[in-house]
C-alpha cells in the first residue's frame, strides 16, 4: 500500500486511485451512487438534531404537557385566544401544542430506539462473539437459550412481560432491549462461523495470538458489516413496538407524550373531527421509521460486496 | 429421512416441557393473582373469603402439584377451567383459534401475494424506477405501525366506501360475503406488513442467486430470460424466503394482538393479554402450549420443505 502524501504510479495505476480519498468526496460518491440511500441519511440525520434539540429543549416552543383549556383543538398554523402563542400545528383536545408533543415524542422514540439497538447489538455481539468462536458445549447452551427466547414472538412475549412488571417507558425500555438480544447473537454467529475457518486467522494463531486477541483484533472487524445493518433494523423494531405498547396503554404513560399514546385515546376519539391529531404521530412514526429502515437498506446494499448492482 | 422426522417430534417434547415450566414459573412469580385482580373491582372481600376461593381454584397447592396436575390433565385432555371466563380452556381456545387462523391464513396469502411479483422484478431489474418504487413500497409497508393502518381503514373505509362489517362473528361456512369483510381489513394490514419482510428478503436472494455460476450457464445455453428466472433462479432464492414464511406463520397464529384489539374480534392474541392481565393460569398456559406446539411443528414443516426446494439437502 502506497502512502498517501507520495505521487507514486504502482504497476500503471495512477497515484490518484491509490491516494485515499477526502471523507467529503467518499460521501458525494456514495450518495451518487446510492440515491435512496442518501435521502434517508439525510432525512435520519434531521431527525436526529431534532431529537437533540428536543432534549435540550431547542425546538420545543411550549411545554408539551401544559394544560390549556381555552385553547382548545385549535386549528394548524393558528394563534392562541389571548394572541400570546402561535400553534404551528394546532392543539389537541385539551390545549396542548401539538408541534412541541410531536417533537417531544421524537426525542422519546428516537432515544428509546437507538438505545435499546445499542444495548442490543453490544451486548448480543458480544456474547455472539465469544459463543461462536468458542464453540463446543458454551456455544450449544446459548444457542439453546437463544433460540428458546425466539420462539414467542416479540410483541408478545414483550406485553407478558409488562403485564408483570407494570406499565412504563422505562421498564418497557429494558424489557425490549432484553428480548432484542437474541437477534444479534444469531446474526454475528454465521459471519463468526465463516471467518474462523479463514487463512489469516490460522495464521495469526500459529503466530502465537491469544484466543482474546485473535476474537477481537481480527474476527471482530470482519463481521461488524451485518451488526450495523441489523442496529438499523432493530432501531425501527423498537420504535414500533415502544409505539404499539404506548398505544395499547402499557408503554408510556401520559401525559408523557409517546406517538403512539397520541394515536390511541385522544387521537381515536376525535378522529371524525379533528383526524389531524391522529394523523400527525402516525405519520411521524411513519417516516422515522421509513428513513432508518431505508437507510439500513442502502447500508447493506453497500456494504454486502455481493449485492453489488449495475456498477 | 422418517428416522429424521421422528428424532424431530420426539425432540420437541422436552422443548415443549422446559417452556410450559417456564411459563409456569413466571405467571407464579407475577405479582397478585387471579383473585387480586377480580378484588380490583369490588372491595370488602377479607381474607378468609379469599382464602376459600383461593382452594376451590386449586392455587393454595405447591406450586410444583399445581404443575403436575395440570400436565396430567393435559395429557388426558382435560387443560383446566378458565378462571376468568369459567369455561374449559379448550372450549375458549376452540373458539378463538379459527378466528386467529383464518386471519392468519388470509394475511399470509397477502403478504405472498404481494411481495412474490414484486421481488423477482425489484431483483431482475435492480437499480431501476422499478426497483426503487418496489423497495420504496415494501419499506413503506413495514414502517407504517400496523395499529395506525389499521385506524384509517376503519375511519375512512366507512367514510368513503360505506364499508361497515358487523362485529360478531360470521362463520365462512353460513356467509363467505360476510365473513371476508369482516376479516379482510385486518388481513390486509398484516398482509402489508408481511409483504414487505417477504419482498426484502426475496430480492436479496434473487440477487444472489442470478450471479451464481449456473445461472451463468443457463444463459449460456441460450435458455429464455423467464426459465432462467423461474426455473433456476427462483427455486433456490426461495430457500430463506420459506424460512422466513414459516416466522411468519407461527407469528399469524399467534394471533396479531394489536390488530385483534382494533378491529374487534376475539381472537388468541387478545384472549392471551386479557388472559394474561387476569393472572388467569389456566387459559395463559393453554393457549401458550398451543402456541410453542404450533411454532414447533412450523419449523420442522419448514425444514422438510428445504430437502424438496434443494435436493442436494437430505437428511
Amino acid at each position: 500500500m502506497v502512502a498517501s502524501a507520495e505521487q507514486v504510479d504502482v504497476g500503471g495505476v495512477p497515484a490518484e486511485l491509490i491516494k485515499s480519498k477526502p471523507i467529503y468526496s467518499r460521501l458525494w460518491a456514495f450518495a451518487k451512487r446510492r440515491p435512496l440511500g442518501a435521502v434517508s441519511g439525510v432525512m435520519c440525520l434531521l431527525i436526529l438534531i431534532t431529537a437533540i434539540g428536543a432534549w435540550t429543549g431547542a425546538f420545543v416552543p411550549y411545554d408539551p404537557i401544559a394544560l390549556n383549556a381555552r385553547d382548545r383543538l385549535a386549528p394548524v398554523w393558528s394563534e392562541s385566544n389571548d394572541g400570546s402563542k402561535f400553534f404551528i400545528l394546532g392543539t389537541d383536545d385539551i390545549g396542548r401544542d401539538m408541534f412541541s408533543r410531536i417533537i417531544e415524542g421524537a426525542k422519546i422514540s428516537v432515544f428509546f430506539g437507538i438505545g435499546v439497538a445499542a444495548i442490543a447489538v453490544f451486548i448480543g455481539g458480544f456474547i455472539g462473539l465469544i459463543s461462536s468462536y468458542i464453540g463446543g458445549i458454551v456455544d450449544l447452551i446459548v444457542q439453546r437459550i437463544v433460540d428458546a427466547l425466539q420462539t414467542v414472538p416479540l410483541l408478545v412475549l414483550a406485553i407478558a412481560i409488562v403485564s408483570i412488571s407494570g406499565p412504563g417507558i422505562m421498564k418497557g425500555f429494558w424489557i425490549l432491549a432484553f428480548l432484542s438480544i437474541p437477534r444479534p447473537v444469531r446474526v454475528i454467529r454465521g459471519s463468526v462461523l465463516a471467518v474462523r475457518e479463514e487463512m489469516y486467522i490460522e495464521a495469526a494463531r500459529s503466530l502465537g495470538a491469544t484466543d482474546i486477541r485473535v476474537m477481537f483484533r481480527h474476527v471482530l472487524p470482519n463481521v461488524m458489516a451485518p451488526m450495523i445493518v441489523l442496529a438499523s433494523y432493530i432501531l425501527a423494531v423498537a420504535i414500533i413496538v415502544e409505539a404499539s405498547l404506548s398505544f395499547l396503554g402499557i408503554g408510556a404513560q401520559p401525559p408523557t407524550p409517546s406517538w403512539g399514546a397520541m394515536l390511541s385515546g385522544n387521537g381515536a376519539v376525535f378522529f371524525s373531527t379533528n383526524p389531524r391529531l391522529a394523523l400527525m404521530p402516525g405519520l411521524a412514526i411513519s417516516v422515522v421509521v421509513f428513513a432508518t429502515n431505508m437507510f439500513g437498506d442502502a447500508l447493506r446494499d453497500e456494504l454486502d460486496p455481493r449485492l453489488r448492482g449495475s456498477q | 429421512m422418517q428416522q429424521y422426522i421422528i428424532r424431530r417430534l420426539i425432540l420437541m417434547i422436552p422443548t415443549v416441557l422446559v417452556i410450559t415450566i417456564f411459563t409456569f414459573g413466571l405467571l407464579r412469580i407475577m405479582p397478585g393473582d387471579f383473585i387480586v385482580a377480580q378484588m380490583a373491582e369490588a372491595r370488602g372481600v377479607d381474607e378468609e373469603q379469599m382464602a376459600i376461593w383461593r382452594a376451590e381454584l386449586g392455587l393454595d397447592e405447591p406450586a410444583y402439584t399445581q404443575y403436575v396436575e395440570w400436565i396430567g390433565g393435559v395429557v388426558t385432555g382435560d387443560w383446566g377451567t378458565s378462571f376468568w371466563q369459567n369455561e374449559p380452556v379448550l372450549h375458549v381456545i376452540g373458539r378463538a383459534l379459527p378466528i386467529s387462523i383464518e386471519l392468519g391464513v388470509l394475511a399470509i396469502v397477502i403478504g405472498i401475494a404481494i411481495s412474490l411479483p414484486i421481488g423477482v422484478l425489484s431483483a431482475v431489474r435492480q437499480d431501476t424506477w422499478m426497483d426503487y418504487l418496489g423497495r420504496g413500497i415494501s419499506i413503506a409497508g413495514i414502517s407504517v405501525p400496523n395499529f395506525f393502518l389499521a385506524t384509517l381503514i376503519i375511519i375512512y373505509g366507512a367514510r368513503w366506501f360505506g364499508f361497515f362489517p358487523t362485529q360478531v362473528y360470521q362463520n365462512p361456512l353460513d356467509d363467505p360475503i360476510a365473513n371476508l369483510k369482516q376479516f379482510l381489513p385486518g388481513a390486509i394490514v398484516l398482509g402489508t406488513a408481511l409483504s414487505a419482510q417477504n419482498m426484502r428478503m426475496l430480492r436479496t436472494t434473487m440477487l444472489e442467486t442470478l450471479r451464481a455460476d449456473y445461472v451463468r450457464t443457463a444463459r449460456a445455453k441460450g435458455l429464455r430470460e423467464s426459465g432462467v428466472i423461474f426455473r433456476h433462479a427462483f427455486r433456490n432464492a426461495l430457500i430463506p424466503v420459506v424460512t422466513l414464511l414459516g416466522f411468519q406463520i407461527s407469528v399469524a397464529i399467534g394471533g396479531s394482538v394489536i390488530v385483534e384489539t382494533v378491529f374487534g374480534m376475539n381472537g388468541i392474541g387478545r384472549n392471551y393479554i386479557a388472559a394474561v392481565q387476569q393472572r388467569d393460569y389456566p387459559l395463559v398456559q393453554g393457549i401458550l402450549l398451543v402456541l410453542v406446539s404450533a411454532t414447533l411443528i412450523t419449523n420442522l414443516l419448514v425444514d422438510l420443505s428445504y430437502s424438496y426446494l434443494d435436493p442436494r439437502i437430505r437428511y
